[in-house]
């Protein structure tokens, strides 16, 4: 595989999509909670923006930084593994989930951990990173609240910055008495959420002290210094970098921006779109270990940068996707993500942005008939993306991708064409919405929408890829390291 | 006290302040002809609540609180038991147990209400998440007036880990209710000299 073109692995709710529609359509308190919850973020981000030109130009700034980083992903990523050489940490590359698993747990063997504490991380959520090391005996603990939550009770995050949103206190509330009794300390006296909170603190506070490793993602890499940034607003990302002495950041190659500079342009995009906020409560930058005897920070930090799909979207009409920074306002703003939450779509990539990147990331072998479900064509998903990704765009692309490669019918076919066409004319436009505003209708009619016609599955297999930079990073990684080998020592 | 100037009549310092507060955090001004001690008092006491304590505080400060008047300025807070930060591994421990951690801090944002903290040996992130409360010390000339600005200190000078603070620690993860004091503090002072 040159080029580092190979299909990621994600994993996949393989219930087809009424099923899963429907039970989320059922559960009235994860509705009731995803209304509440993305209705305040995009009030938030709406109001922030309101009083803050600085934020806008900011933004525009980013977005060019950003586009031209994913350009130039294979030079940045070089310079950013020996910024990290260079300061004492260690760089690894991934090229699928199942590779970045091998590699975490080959690195918590090495140091002979037992208990690894981890911050929020949709990336680790994408390669099931804790599956892998429970298998090894190890102890992963969630420390974002609500990641805290979900993991007791076994399931998934609903909602990127809420990932507990279809959790109610009782329902906290239980988890946590059977949590406390497990681990044999007081449970918390009642369901406030405060009460619930304050529970969490102290039942995490000692697995903080305790544990051996740290994992975190990371919002963005910077090349220039060898960083990894991470921003939270729970403060548990600075105990996970600064406890443990070992510390593993897991980040996808996307996030890789070129410089200070650059960092400087992005860093208060997360909080400004992600929660209405100028700068989340902690921004954390971690650039090296802190050695031996300190009385904080890991003595090793190990990067492990992931492709999994991703460097196959360069050079697509699909590139733009690679700027996503995650922050959720596409999920915010969307009609059918308001109905259903995160869990419906079955992937850990939910929303406007998940039914785009989920199908791109795996070449289409999971999930490629989201494009036509989960979309009302509203076109809310764009104007709230701050990184200006054309979300529209690309499910209707898909759409018709899927429609070339496998329904053949051309009566089909036709229709979809003329939908695009449709959709790109203002009045066209115009009368998507109202038509948006009815698909929204049938959703709140507890799962009466029909599928779309079956044209799903494994659509792109041939899709042909235009040619990348010269010497991709993959390339430059296999000529610099060791053969074969993925570990930078 | 001749390193207290006046802090306040200065448009990065009021921005601060107004930012500050409306994250959820205290303020207090050690202007100049005032005691600085005083100020720290109040900020102690009211972080520590209960007629100022009995509780334990560790801290460290930078250059600018030289030690002297801070034994001065401590002493009669009789009942808080001050441990400094010396870097040592049991810190961890200190930290862990403290009631208030008291730190100072690179430079602080106005726009954003946001204080930048580097790991040092001697100036270390721990008294500033670990403890239930925290108190920053802000130099007012270290107040700049963006994130960019900020940031644009750290070059050539990059610490192997560093933090900017910008409110007390919070979550919306449980239906939605915004609560404080999750992993890191719930109560933030920034005493500004
Ligand atoms: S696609 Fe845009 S709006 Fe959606 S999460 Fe990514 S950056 Fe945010």
């Amino acid at each position: 595989m040159g080029g580092g073109k190979m299909a990621g692995i994600l994993p996949v709710d393989t219930r087809p999509w009424p099923e899963r529609r429907d039970e989320a359509l059922a559960n009235q308190t994860m509705r009731t909670t995803i209304s509440l919850t993305t209705r305040r973020l995009q009030a938030g981000q709406l109001k922030v923006f309101s009083d803050y030109p600085e934020a806008e130009e900011a933004r525009q700034r980013a977005i060019l930084d950003k586009r031209a980083a994913i350009k130039d992903m294979d030079h940045l990523l070089e310079q950013f593994s020996q910024a990290v050489h260079e300061h004492g940490g260690h760089v690894h590359l991934a090229r699928t989930a199942p590779d970045a698993v091998k590699l975490v747990r080959a690195i918590a063997e090495d140091s002979k951990v037992r208990r690894v504490v981890k911050t929020k991380s949709m990336v680790t959520e994408e390669i099931e990173l804790n599956r892998g090391l429970i298998e090894d005996g190890i102890e992963v603990l969630e420390t974002d609240l609500g990641e805290y939550i979900i993991q007791r009770a076994g399931e998934k995050p609903s909602h990127i910055l809420a990932p507990a949103a279809h959790k109610n206190r009782e329902e906290v509330l239980r988890l946590f008495e059977r949590d406390a009794s497990q681990s044999g300390i007081e449970p918390p006296p009642d369901d406030d959420a405060k009460t619930l909170t304050q529970y969490a603190r102290r039942r995490l506070r000692q697995e903080f002290l305790r544990a051996d490793m740290g994992i975190t993602g990371g919002n963005f890499l910077v090349a220039e210094t060898g960083s990894v940034v991470l921003i939270t607003n729970e403060g548990n990302a600075d105990l996970v970098t600064t406890l443990p002495r070992v510390l593993v950041s897991v980040v996808g190659v996307e996030k890789i921006i070129a410089d200070w500079q650059a960092l400087q342009n992005i860093i208060q995009q997360p909080a400004l779109n992600g929660v209405g906020q100028r700068l989340s409560s902690y921004t954390t930058i971690v650039s090296g270990p802190t050695g031996g005897d300190a009385a904080e920070g890991p003595q090793k930090w190990h990067v492990v940068l992931l492709d999994n799909g991703r460097t196959g979207l360069r050079g697509t009409e699909y590139e733009d996707v690679l700027s996503c920074i995650r922050c959720g306002a596409c999920l915010n703003v969307c009609p059918v993500f308001r109905q259903v939450g995160g869990n419906a779509y079955g992937s850990v990539y939910s929303g406007p942005i998940g039914v785009v990147e989920t199908p791109l990331l795996t070449e289409g072998t999971i999930l490629a008939e989201m494009p036509m479900m989960a979309c009302t064509m509203c076109h809310a998903c764009v104007d709230a993306c701050p990184m200006d990704i054309d979300l529209p765009a690309h499910i209707l692309s898909l759409r018709e991708e899927n429609v070339e490669k496998h329904a053949g019918s051309f009566s089909t076919r036709q229709t979809y064409r003329w939908w695009a066409r449709w959709w790109a004319t203002p009045t066209g436009y115009q009368r998507s919405l109202r038509m948006a505003r009815a698909g929204q209708r049938f959703y709140m009619r507890d799962g009466m929408l029909r599928t779309a016609p079956g044209l799903a599955k494994g659509w792109f297999q041939s899709r042909n890829m235009p040619p990348v930079a010269k010497e991709t990073f993959h390339e430059w990684w296999k000529r610099t390291h060791e053969e074969g080998g993925d570990r930078h020592e | 006290m001749k390193r207290v100037v006046i802090a306040m009549n200065n448009p990065l310092v009021e921005e601060f302040a107004q930012r500050w507060a409306t994250l959820g955090g205290l303020c207090y001004f050690a202007e100049a002809g005032t005691d600085p001690g005083a100020a720290f008092r109040q900020a102690v006491g009211d972080l520590l609540g209960e007629a100022n304590g009995p509780g334990s505080a560790l801290y460290w400060s930078g250059p600018d609180w030289d030690g002297k008047a801070w034994a001065e300025w401590t002493r009669p807070l009789d009942s808080v038991q001050f441990v400094a930060w010396d870097g040592t591994p049991v810190m961890r421990e200190v930290a862990a147990g403290a009631d208030l951690g008291i730190t100072g801090c690179s430079w602080a944002v106005a726009a954003t209400g946001s204080v930048a903290l580097y790991h040092t040996p001697l100036t270390g992130l721990l008294p500033s998440v670990l403890p239930p409360a925290h108190l920053v010390l802000v130099n007012h000339k270290d107040i700049v007036a963006t994130v960019a600005d900020g940031l644009g200190r750290v070059r050539g000078n990059l610490p192997p880990l560093m933090k900017i603070i910008t409110g007390p620690s919070m979550t919306a993860d449980i239906e939605g209710t915004l609560v404080v004091g999750v992993h890191g503090p719930g109560r933030v002072a920034a005493l500004i000299y």
